[in-house]
C-alpha cells in the first residue's frame, strides 16, 4: 500500500514537472507566434537557410529526377499504344504545320496588341526552385538566389514565357521566399484581355485561382485570357495569369467571380525569373 | 560537441528533405512530416523531458525553412511529444507485435495532432480572408489519409536506420524496449 502511495506521489511529481515544462514551452511559443519578432529572428533564419541551401538544391533536383524516372516507368506499359497514336498524330500535325506557320506571324502581332510582357523587356534574374510549401497548399516556393544576387522583397517572379508566378516576399542573403499568386493572402490586379473587365485574382488554398471583384456590368467570358493590369503598381501590366473558367456571382450578388485556370503548374516549377527592373525605364 | 554538430546537421538535412524533396514526390498535401517523425522517435526512446531541447531545435529549423512564424512548429512538436510521452507510460512492457502496433498508433496520433494544428490554421486564415466558403470539408481532409502511411514509412525507416547504424541513438533507454532488449521490439 505504502509502495503504491509512493509510486503515485512520484508519478504525480514527475507529471507536474513535465506539465510545467509543457506549459512554459507552449507559453513561450505562443508569445513568439503572436509577437513574431522578425528582426530578431531574421538573422537566425538567414543562417539556417544558408546552411541548408546546398541540401535543398540537391534534394529538389533529386526529387525532380526521381519523379521523372517514376513517371517514365509508369508509362512504359502505354508506350506501344502511344507510339501508334503518335505516328497517326504526326501525319495530321504535318498537315497542320503549314497552317500554323502563317498563324505564328499573326500571333506575334496579336501579342503586341494585347501588350503581353515579352521577356526582353525586363532585367531578369534566373533562379532554381529549391523548396516549396510542404503543406501542399501551394502558398510559397523557395528560390536559390537572394540579396547577394540583387533580389529584393516585392519583385515580381515569372516563368520563362511571361507567366506570373508570384512575388518575392522575403529576401535573405543566398535564398528568397516567393509567395505564389495561389496564396489566398496575395491579390493581383488583373484584366480580361478580351473584354477589358478588371478584377482581382486571389489564391484558393491550393485549389487554384479565383478572379474576384468583377462588377456585374463588366463582361467575362469562359476561355478568355487573364493578365496583370498594372494597377496598383505591384506587378507590371501584361504578365499572363491564365484563362477564365466557370463564372459565378458572389453570395451578395454585387460582383462576379470566376475560377481561373492557371497558365503555369505551380507545383512543378523548376526555374523562375525575378523581375529586377524594366529595361524601358533605364 | 561533435555529437551536437552532427545532431544539428542531421536535423537540418531532414528539414531540407521535408521542404525540398518530399513535396515534389508525394501527391498534393500528403508529403510526410519527417521532423515530426524524428521527434516522435526521440520521444519514444528518451521521453519528453529528456528531448525538449531537441524539440526546440527541430521546430526552429523547420520554422526557418518553411518561412513560418518562429515557434509554430516548436509548439506542434511539443504538444505531440508530450501527448505521446504521456500515453507511452501505459505501454511499458508490451511484447514485440503489440509494441509495433502501439508505435504505429503513436505515429497516427502525432500525424493527427499536426494535422489538427494545420487545419485549424488554414480554416482560421480562410475565414479571416473571406474565402471560407471556397473550402469544403473534403478539401481540409484531402491528403491526410495518404500522409499517415508515408509517416509510418518514415518512422520505421528511422527506426531501421537507428538499429543498423545506431551511431547516435545508442545510449538511449527505450520506453517501449525498442532496442531489442529482453525479446522486446
Amino acid at each position: 500500500m505504502m509502495l503504491k502511495c509512493q509510486h503515485d506521489k512520484m508519478s504525480s511529481k514527475y507529471f507536474t514537472s513535465k506539465l510545467i515544462k509543457l506549459l512554459l514551452m507552449a507559453a513561450v511559443c505562443g508569445l513568439l507566434i503572436f509577437l513574431n519578432p522578425k528582426q530578431l529572428f531574421d538573422p537566425i533564419r538567414g543562417f539556417l537557410l544558408g546552411i541548408t541551401r546546398p541540401f535543398q538544391k540537391t534534394f529538389y533536383i533529386l526529387s525532380e529526377k526521381t519523379r521523372d524516372t517514376f513517371g517514365f516507368l509508369a508509362s512504359i506499359g502505354e508506350l506501344k499504344e502511344d507510339n501508334e497514336r503518335l505516328l497517326r498524330e504526326n501525319t495530321d500535325l504535318a498537315a497542320r504545320l503549314a497552317d500554323l506557320e502563317s498563324q505564328r506571324s499573326e500571333n506575334a502581332v496579336l501579342r503586341e496588341q494585347l501588350d503581353l510582357a515579352p521577356r526582353n523587356k525586363y532585367d531578369l534574374e534566373g533562379a532554381f526552385v529549391i523548396g516549396q510549401d510542404p503543406s501542399g497548399a501551394g502558398l510559397w516556393i523557395a528560390i536559390s538566389k537572394g540579396e547577394s544576387d540583387g533580389i529584393r522583397a516585392g519583385m515580381p517572379v515569372i516563368v520563362s514565357d511571361g507567366v506570373l508566378v508570384g512575388k518575392v516576399e522575403e529576401a535573405h542573403r543566398t535564398s528568397a521566399k516567393v509567395s505564389l499568386i495561389t496564396d489566398p493572402d496575395s491579390s493581383v490586379n488583373v484584366e480580361d484581355i478580351g473584354t477589358g473587365a478588371p478584377g482581382i485574382v486571389k489564391g484558393a488554398y491550393g485549389l487554384g485561382l479565383i478572379m474576384d471583384m468583377v462588377e456585374q456590368s463588366d463582361v467575362l467570358n469562359e476561355g478568355d485570357t487573364i493578365s496583370t493590369s498594372g494597377l496598383g503598381g505591384m506587378f507590371p501590366k501584361g504578365f499572363l495569369i491564365g484563362q477564365v473558367g466557370q463564372i459565378v456571382n458572389t453570395p451578395d450578388k454585387l460582383f462576379q467571380q470566376a475560377v481561373v485556370k492557371p497558365a503555369a503548374n505551380y507545383s512543378k516549377l523548376d526555374v523562375v525569373f525575378a523581375v529586377k527592373s524594366s529595361l524601358d525605364a533605364d | 560537441m561533435m555529437q551536437k554538430i552532427i545532431l544539428f546537421l542531421a536535423v537540418s538535412i531532414m528539414a531540407a528533405a521535408q521542404v525540398s524533396f518530399f513535396p515534389n514526390l508525394a501527391p498534393q498535401k500528403s508529403a510526410p512530416d519527417v521532423l515530426l517523425m524524428l521527434v516522435l522517435f526521440w520521444t519514444i526512446r528518451r521521453g519528453f523531458e529528456n528531448i525538449w531541447p531537441r524539440i526546440v531545435l527541430a521546430g526552429l529549423v523547420l520554422d526557418a525553412l518553411t518561412f513560418g512564424r518562429f515557434g509554430w512548429n516548436v509548439l506542434i512538436f511539443t504538444v505531440a511529444s508530450f501527448a505521446v510521452d504521456s500515453l507511452s507510460k501505459r505501454f511499458l512492457s508490451f511484447q514485440k507485435p503489440l509494441a509495433i502496433a502501439v508505435t504505429a498508433g503513436f505515429v497516427v496520433f502525432a500525424t493527427l495532432v499536426n494535422w489538427i494544428f494545420s487545419a485549424v490554421s488554414v480554416l482560421a486564415s480562410a475565414h479571416l480572408s473571406g474565402l471560407g466558403h471556397t473550402l469544403s470539408f473534403a478539401d481540409v481532409f484531402y491528403g491526410l489519409f495518404l500522409k499517415i502511411p508515408y509517416n509510418l514509412m518514415i518512422f520505421f525507416i528511422l527506426q531501421w536506420f537507428s538499429s543498423k547504424f545506431g551511431w547516435y541513438f545508442r545510449p538511449a533507454s527505450s520506453k517501449l524496449g525498442l532496442e531489442g532488449q529482453g525479446g522486446r521490439f
